[in-house]
């Protein structure tokens, strides 16, 4: 069993990384030498999450320490017998702290809040690993998130720009996540009977409410937000995803009669879609993605330049669709750049 | 000034605008296309183009698209489909603002095109703002 550490003020020049850090071991196995405090920071760096989106996901945690001039959860660190200090849990903190003491970032960067045990053998340290990065807190869902930001924005009357810099900066995210917010509460919550049947799970539909075309496609085939609030509860827009798929379907005539008696994913058939051969079609992923690289490599320039003035032809918006599933699926797999 | 330059700094114009003649918009979000960092926010894609900056607030009372076109720019039919398609999209949303930056030489004809479009796109609800380099 783990004992507690203690909590201390900890300077940050007497910590080591750990070099044997699972997120950033496959990143050192490159190096034949010890690593220097350099290359850790970049591996850890680049090292991956499981949003899959490793680079902006440090990028937040950076911004997040400077804003609020600290780390809010202690480091958890191993005082080895010799005196020296191992990070068990917050090297990536450990090392933006560094980074920031480093390149003179103003802030107290050069001690950090830790709980610090003493000679802690491997097992305990693998224990504490697991239950920070396998078990790990649980994350509020997307439409609490969301419940809370507008509450900080709305009623707490928390500016602006302390909720991005808080949330890591990204400012087109927070707003996209209130006005779903605002939405869902102003659409969905009058449709549904009660408030028991309230479902925060189709959330993410309002997000993708909130993306361009999609209100404009609504408004434009005669409909409104109500509408759509219906439409979500009903699950004609179901898997929610399908929602992106409705500045199509509501501008095709057939697909928009059929999404209105049946549901999106129907409606998506009817429209209009190249005939796929055979071959084509019993060909697998991987043979379609090299087939894809290939055609692109080849494509005349003249087709590559029509493209570029005209990025919303029907090339233009398969292509971006292709682009999403494409994005989608690297990154569910975690085989994402 | 090269091209590329000329344009960054017309697209800080806007943002500069943006920030001056909306400070009171309390909750305004303000993304440009000019980071190119691994991560960084970027303005969402309107019918395939990328406008170089854009705006809203939340709750949604505004929305602002500015777009920044060189001399050599503006009168392409591209540059046209692409103010056209943002012109449309901006339409649809309450109090929308499309705010152009050009070369001062030609700032006026800069107008006239946004103007042609905005007739043709049934935007006349959306207002617009042509600023050039020479400053306010």
């Amino acid at each position: 069993m783990v004992k507690s550490g203690v909590l201390e003020l900890v300077p940050v020049a007497d910590i080591e990384l750990d070099r044997t850090n699972p997120r950033i071991r496959k990143f050192l196995e490159f190096y034949v030498e010890q690593p220097t405090s350099d290359q850790i920071y970049l591996a850890l760096g680049a090292a991956g999450d499981e949003e899959g989106e490793s680079s902006t996901s440090f990028e937040k945690l950076k911004n997040s320490i400077l804003t609020n001039g600290g780390i809010i959860h202690p480091v958890i660190l191993n005082r080895r017998a010799d005196g020296t200090l191992v990070c068990i849990e917050g090297n990536t903190r450990v090392a933006i702290y560094k980074n920031f003491l480093k390149e003179n970032v103003p802030g107290n960067w050069q001690v950090i809040p830790a709980l610090v045990h003493s000679e802690m053998d491997e097992n305990q340290a693998d224990a504490i690993r697991l239950q920070v990065h396998l078990v790990g807190t649980r994350a509020w869902d997307p439409y609490s998130k969301a419940k809370y930001l507008h509450h900080l924005r709305n009623q707490e009357q928390l500016p602006f720009s302390k909720i991005v810099d808080f949330c890591g900066g990204r400012q087109k995210d927070v707003l996209e996540s209130i006005n779903a917010f605002s939405e869902m509460e102003a659409y969905y919550r009058p449709v549904v009977p009660d408030d028991g049947s309230f479902d925060t799970s189709r959330f993410s539909g309002f997000v993708e409410l909130q993306k361009p075309g999609v209100k404009e496609a609504i408004a434009k085939a005669g409909f409104d937000l109500s509408d759509f609030a219906k439409w979500i509860h009903d699950e004609k827009l179901y898997p929610l995803y399908t929602v992106r798929w409705l500045t199509r379907i509501l501008a095709h005539p057939k697909a928009r009669e059929i999404f209105l008696k049946q549901n999106a994913k129907k409606a998506m058939e009817a429209l209009d879609r190249p005939d796929l051969n055979k071959a084509l079609g019993d060909a697998n992923i991987e043979q379609l993605s090299q087939a894809l690289s290939r055609a692109i490599y080849a494509l005349p320039w003249t087709e590559a330049e029509r493209l570029r003035k005209d990025p919303g032809s029907e090339l233009g918006q398969t292509l971006g669709e292709t682009l999403t599933a494409l994005t989608g699926l690297l990154n569910a797999t975690g085989t994402g750049a | 000034m090269a091209e590329s330059s000329q344009h960054a700094a017309l697209v800080q114009i806007i943002v500069g605008y943006i920030k001056r003649e909306h400070a009171t918009v309390t909750a305004l979000g303000i993304v440009d296309d000019l980071s190119s960092a691994i991560g960084a926010e970027k303005p969402n894609r309107i019918e395939g183009f990328v406008p170089d900056v854009y705006a809203f607030d939340a709750p949604r009372t505004t929305t602002i698209i500015g777009e920044a076109k060189t001399k050599d720019d503006l009168e392409t039919e591209r540059s046209k489909k692409q103010i056209a398609a943002f012109l449309s999209h901006l339409r649809y949303q309450d109090a929308g603002v499309f705010i152009m930056a050009v070369p001062w030489q030609v700032k006026r004809r800069a107008q006239a095109i946004v103007s042609t479009l905005q007739k043709a796109a049934g935007a006349a609800s959306v207002t617009t703002v042509t600023l050039d380099d020479l400053g306010p």
